[in-house]
């Protein structure tokens, strides 16, 4: 005997949620940049890794999430208003780069985004940006375990590849550990440990990490300071030859990310 | 206006909810907030259009629009998204209706000059209600 059945506001009736599942099939791997805590260099990295792949020639995305201090797309000189299309918003491309962010949208004013309303944010961007067929999204994020995480370790859970951020400071692998913890605790996958500004000697607290909770510590980064001039003055040529980004071509070739 | 993705993704949702169930959709209302500006009549025609050929061909369709609310979490006051984004400037009234939230970057409020604010209603587009013959 049939009977009507009634769903209302049920949780599985977001249109979100089957648009967004459909562009992610459009994407073969998604890297996700994260950090225990700020000022490690994580977008620094995500930048310069999403340059290097594209500049080997791989079609690349940078989805930069951190809607508090956004800063990728800057880096890479991407300033236009993501163009609106029949399916989506498509992305401006910057060094061969596609790249979404809050920026593009709001400019230099401040993002005075609470923790629901930046869930929200994170979901509709992802479902509108058409990114089409890419080898790579490489995501930047906020640092810490926070709202953007939980929503990424949600709609993300089973495509994306996290990769770790940290500097040899105390403070910075202590946060580490918490990070990587939780990851492995929510079902994530956890491609490894990268350790920037690194001085050259062997950090015994990483490899203990690395060793304890079975992640992969797949390089060091110098401390380098010209990167860092480089960045500053968006001048990308000049990034290329720094040591901060030979040593982040090897480790993505190590990586076979390239 | 990318309203025919919006429509493929809710028709999508609804025809995978029932697979799911086990249903025939019978009924289902889709509810327009009033801060998505987007076209009420577009979506309504869409919709109407873009099942043709589906398993909810057959299914009445309610479309309405979802007032916008509003509130300011400083002061409390519920706000009129209108009077709100009236002296925005059309790229930020674009960036609005992409990204709803954006609002708090852009507007204050006229009571207090914070701009904290929480979309209680009328936010996007959603599907409110969906019955089907199980």
């Amino acid at each position: 005997m049939k009977s009507e059945w009634i769903f209302k506001d049920y949780w599985k009736m977001d249109h979100r949620d089957v648009i967004t599942r459909r562009r992610l099939k459009e994407i073969d791997r998604i890297i996700v940049i994260v950090s225990g805590k700020g000022g490690v260099g994580k977008s620094m990295i995500a930048t310069t890794m999403s340059f290097l792949m594209a500049k080997e020639g791989r079609s690349i995305g940078l989805f930069d999430v951190d809607l508090y201090s956004s800063s990728s797309s800057s880096i890479l000189g991407a300033n236009n208003l993501p163009r609106e299309a029949t399916h989506g918003l498509i992305p401006p491309t910057s060094n061969n780069v596609k790249v979404m962010s809050i920026s593009l949208f709001i400019g230099g004013r401040p993002a005075s985004i609470g923790g629901k309303a930046a869930r929200e944010i994170i979901k509709e961007m992802l479902t509108i940006t058409e990114w089409g067929k890419l080898d790579c999204l490489i995501v930047d994020t906020p640092a810490g375990i926070g709202d953007t995480m939980m929503m990424l370790a949600e709609i993300m859970r089973g495509k994306a590849n996290f990769i770790v951020v940290t500097t040899p400071s105390k403070l910075s692998v202590s946060t580490t550990r918490r990070i990587v913890e939780f990851l492995l605790s929510a079902g994530m996958s956890v491609m490894g440990i990268i350790e920037n500004m690194s001085t050259g000697k062997t950090n015994k607290d990483i490899e203990l990490i690395s060793r304890e909770l079975g992640v992969e510590l797949m390089g060091r980064i110098p401390l380098d300071i010209e990167a860092a001039e480089a960045i500053d003055r968006g001048d990308l040529s000049m990034l290329i030859q720094t040591n901060f980004a030979t040593s982040l071509l090897n480790l993505l070739r190590e990586s076979k990310l390239v | 206006m990318h309203e025919m993705m919006l429509v493929e993704g809710i028709i999508s949702t609804i025809l995978e909810l029932s697979h799911e169930k086990k249903g025939r959709v019978s009924y289902f209302k889709v509810s327009v907030g009033e801060i998505s500006q987007f076209n009420v009549e577009l979506i309504r025609y869409l919709l109407i259009e873009m099942v043709k050929g589906t398993e909810l061909e057959d299914a009445h369709i309610e479309v309405d629009v979802e007032k916008a609310v509003v509130k300011c979490l400083s002061c409390g006051s519920k706000l009129n998204f209108q009077e709100l984004v009236d002296p925005l400037s059309i790229n930020e009234r674009e960036a609005v209706h992409f990204l709803p939230e954006l609002i708090s970057s852009f507007c204050r409020c006229p009571s207090c000059r914070m701009n904290d604010f929480e979309i209680e209603q009328g936010r996007s587009v959603r599907i409110v209600e969906v019955r089907m013959d199980i």
